[in-house]
């Protein structure tokens, strides 16, 4: 036996080190994700709340209420309840919503592409803003960027999303008439692109339909700059101090000493500023995904978020496992991912 | 615009007919000395014509008979055997059309209302009811159409009843709980290819009213059963995000949680709607639905705060219509659980009250003061029995007759994001305080206070309802007969029980509003609820929507509706 483990630990040293890295965060994702759906299960399932009492309102008679709980699985077991749902999930049935009336394996993958495509924009335009202001604030020391960077590195911290998200659209939308509509991803009148990726602006561009890309592309200004506006502040913070000590630092005054240009100063600067900025993007990506809900509300967006608190105000349990499921499964692969980034680039790390 | 797209292709069609053959030449010798860029400035000019201005032409042809609306949230299911809910009343609107339907009339207000005194056929051309109301013969509607082109004939109206029977939902609701039907063969009979007789095992007042309902609409049985599987023998699968059905609209595409597409049924048996596409999309903040319709990027804005309606009531551009509906808004205490169990602390908490106050700074006037528990409305209603002044004097006295002369402490619950709800709290807990009652506020999410207050675990609670048949007794029965599941502030007078019984099988009509007068003095008396306001119903629409109508369920019926 202990020969064979041996065996086996020859084999896992032969594959080599980037493989072994993927393939080992890989298996880890199983039981993460079997864990996050059993507790995520028997959390929902505590909740308070009844959605048979709630959506019968005048209808609700002891025979329409165990119909309804029945057509719903609720008169089973808790045990029971949990081995169906696991095995259906197993077959990508993650029940139907009460709500949408829609399997929420088809609601989720009609969603989850929108609120990418927000987060995933937004993280863009937050790392452009935070690392680009941390940058110039440390460079011109003193200067206006430095001192407006310091205000608004306050000012981000404390002010709410959706605060922003109302300003932006009473302003922008609503007395200058500069942005679009603020609901949906895309005009009422445009019809949306055929589904390829998920993501409006880039779909509508492989159908070459421009009016889809512009309509796409006008709804996600809002929003996107949303949320890059409340969360480029942490990132700028931390890329100033971290971005700061390394251009102080005796190497970098050494390659000015022997006359390497500022632009080049900076760059090499920049990168070794990387690793704790990648972690931190990493976590954020993560966060957005929360931050969105709020956001994706306001904007009628029609992603995740609108759909997690719904269902949470509803009592839509399998909406609400569904999402659950598949945040938990985003964060997860974002970490992954971070962590395998984080394993190749740092090569004292041992798998 | 229109005469621009449709001429410009036949004038290049014409002068290239027109053209004589020796000119041929010179064409190509235009072809052969332009440049490039002219060249491709002229192809880029025929796709503008084409492309841009077809897409101007097209919407400004769109924009007369496109409606957009701006809703809180897309309906939960299209299938009528959903449980009720105000964005799924609004599908069955429009969607399903009925056996019968009550005349319209229009209001002093320019608003199309019901004539609850009046039915007329709807899918039923005529009907009659037996002397003894126990039964009742709907004779259809010839050459009627589905959506679909199917047309409508006693084995589709069969199937309907028989789907909602065995689906034990809201068809069966009515039928079991309304009609005391028990046994589906007895009831239900096809005459002839159109006839068709359901026959009662009790006489029922109720026996023509409650064909209007908008739950109970006939299904394009032909297509349904398409789509009938042996684990779903009631298409609920497809019906649940699919329509057909014999109404003005079908649902040609249903995005929940972001739009529905309503488009007009040409074979609609009163004609083909004016409105051929109805755009109903999910803006869940209502500030939204606000800057959109102020915008002119929506045509209507469901469900505004009434803050947000006086707004926009001095908006160019958009009109706001206020009906006095159905609905009724009140705290209901739990009649069972001390110190509510006694008729006088009811009544104090119903003087202290500041409904003035309420109705200025909540309502900003869109409201009145509910002053029964029946809907204003409805047929039978009365305020006579109304004493409820803000008195706090007498509130204490009362309280202390009832052995609370330094009052109580208590919990008011109310529904997590119910703004009004919320500030009506706030307001209700310093008046109580003047009678010494001292109120804790609980705020929990919806399907939490439901089940709680079903429970009996909650004192006080907001609660905000209508019933959308326009008759005294089913009203009273739903709240106030101590066997209804859902008087869940347990109120119980056995006069109540006994009038409302009464009034259920009861065919005098005259016996039957006397009785429903009595049952309005009692209830006022006794206090069961914190009685509040008749919060209306309100849509903002664009000055140029014409022809606002309103129902019972409070949908709105796009077919009525058009645009200038």
């Amino acid at each position: 036996m202990a020969a064979a483990v041996a065996n086996l630990g020859v084999y896992w040293r032969a594959i080599p080190r980037p493989l072994r890295i993927v393939a080992s965060r890989l298996l880890m994702l199983v039981p993460q994700m079997f864990g996050v759906m059993m507790v995520t299960f028997l959390l929902v399932r505590l909740l308070p709340g009844d959605p048979a009492l709630l959506l019968l309102g005048n209808m609700a008679t002891p025979e329409t209420i165990a119909a309804f709980r029945e057509k719903l699985g609720l008169h089973l077991p808790l045990w029971e309840q949990f081995l169906h749902y696991v095995g259906n999930a197993l077959h990508g049935d993650l029940g139907v919503s009460i709500l949408t009336s829609n399997p929420v394996t088809v609601d989720l993958l009609e969603r989850a592409p929108a609120t990418l495509e927000l987060i995933t924009y937004a993280m863009l335009l937050t790392i452009l803003i935070g690392v680009t202001l941390a940058v110039v604030a440390v460079v011109k020391a003193g200067g206006i960027v430095d001192i407006g960077s310091r205000v608004y590195g306050l000012a981000a911290g404390a002010i709410p999303d959706f605060w922003v998200g109302l300003l932006l659209i009473y302003f922008f939308f609503f007395i200058l008439g500069w942005a679009p509509a603020p609901f949906g991803r895309i005009d009422t009148f445009v019809s949306a692109p055929d589904t390829i990726t998920g993501f409006y602006t880039i779909d509508s561009l492989l159908a070459g339909d421009f009016t889809a890309f512009g309509s796409s592309l006008g709804r996600l200004i809002l929003p996107v700059l949303t949320l890059a506006i409340v969360n480029a502040g942490a990132l700028m913070k931390m890329s100033k101090t971290t971005f700061g000590d390394i251009y102080r630092s005796e190497f970098i005054v050494h390659a000015r000493a022997s006359g390497l240009s500022e632009g080049t100063i900076r760059r090499i600067a920049l990168r070794n500023s990387l690793p704790p900025i990648i972690t931190l993007v990493g976590f954020m990506f993560g966060f957005l995904l929360g931050a969105a809900v709020l956001v994706e509300t306001i904007f009628a967006w029609g992603g995740l978020g609108q759909y997690a608190v719904q269902s949470v105000v509803n009592s839509d349990y399998p909406a609400l496992q569904g999402f659950v499921l598949v945040a938990a499964a985003f964060i997860l692969i974002v970490y992954t991912i971070v962590d395998i980034l984080y394993e190749l680039a740092d090569p004292r790390i041992r798998v | 615009m229109e005469i621009g797209v449709q001429t410009l292709p036949h004038l290049s069609n014409g002068a290239a007919l027109r053209q004589p053959d020796n000119d041929r030449p010179s064409a190509m010798n235009w072809l052969r000395r332009a440049p490039v860029r002219r060249i491709a400035a002229g192809f880029l000019g025929a796709f503008l014509a084409t492309t841009v201005l077809g897409g101007v032409g097209a919407q400004a042809q769109d924009a007369k008979t496109t409606l957009v609306v701006a809703a809180p949230r897309t309906p939960e299911s299209l299938d009528q055997e959903y449980p009720p809910t105000e964005a799924g009343h609004e599908v069955r609107r429009n969607v399903f059309e009925r056996l019968l339907a009550y005349k319209q009339k229009p209001g002093e207000d320019g608003v199309l209302y019901e004539d609850f005194d009046t039915i007329e056929g709807a899918l039923a051309e005529t009907w009659e009811v037996s002397d003894d109301r126990k039964s009742i013969t709907f004779h259809l509607r010839k050459g009627v159409k589905s959506a679909l082109g199917n047309e409508l004939n006693a084995d589709v109206v069969m199937w309907s009843f028989l789907r909602g029977w065995n689906m034990k939902s809201n068809f069966h609701w009515y039928m079991t709980q309304i009609f005391k039907i028990e046994d589906f063969d007895k009831a239900f009979q096809k005459v002839d290819d159109y006839t068709v007789k359901v026959t009662l095992p009790n006489a029922s007042p109720l026996i023509e009213r409650i064909w209007v309902n908008s739950d109970l609409g006939i299904l394009d049985a032909e297509e349904v059963k398409k789509h009938l599987t042996d684990a779903d023998p009631w298409a609920a699968t497809w019906l649940a995000t699919n329509t057909a059905a014999f109404g003005p609209y079908s649902v040609s595409k249903y995005r929940p949680g972001q739009e529905v597409v309503y488009d007009a049924n040409p074979n609609y048996y009163r004609g083909e709607p004016k409105l051929k596409r109805v755009i109903l999309r999910e803006m869940p903040t209502s500030a939204n639905r606000v800057a959109a319709i102020q915008a002119g990027s929506v045509d209507v804005a469901e469900y505004l705060l009434p803050r947000e309606l006086a707004l926009l009531e001095k908006a160019p551009g958009v009109k706001v219509e206020k009906v006095f509906g159905n609905f009724i808004h009140r705290v209901e205490m739990n009649n069972a659980m001390p110190p509510f169990d006694n008729v006088k602390v009811r009544q104090a908490l119903n003087y202290l009250v500041p409904r003035d106050e309420i109705l200025k700074s909540v309502y900003f006037d869109t409201a009145r003061f509910t002053k029964s528990p029946i809907s204003e409305i409805y047929p039978g209603f009365t305020e006579e029995y109304f004493a409820y002044a803000n008195d706090p004097e007498k509130a204490k006295a009362l309280l202390a007759e009832a052995g609370f002369p330094e009052g109580f402490k208590t919990q008011l619950a109310y529904r997590t994001g119910d703004q009004l709800e919320e500030e009506m709290a706030v307001i209700l807990k310093s008046a109580f305080a003047k009678g010494g009652v001292d109120v804790e506020l609980v705020k929990l999410p919806a399907s939490t206070l439901v089940e709680r207050y079903t429970k009996g675990e909650v004192p006080m609670y907001f609660f905000r309802d209508m019933a959308i048949v326009p008759d005294a007794a089913y009203v009273a029965n739903l709240w106030l007969n101590s066997a209804s599941a859902i008087n869940y502030s347990k109120f119980k007078s056995d006069e109540v029980d006994q009038l409302i019984d009464s009034g259920l099988t009861g065919t005098d009509e005259a016996k039957r509003l006397a009785d429903m007068k009595r049952v309005q003095q009692i209830t006022m008396e006794q206090a069961p609820w914190v009685f509040l306001m008749n919060p209306g119903y309100q849509l903002a629409i664009r000055d140029n929507v014409k022809g606002y109508s309103w129902y019972t369920p409070n949908g709105n019926a796009y077919f009525d509706l058009s645009k200038e």
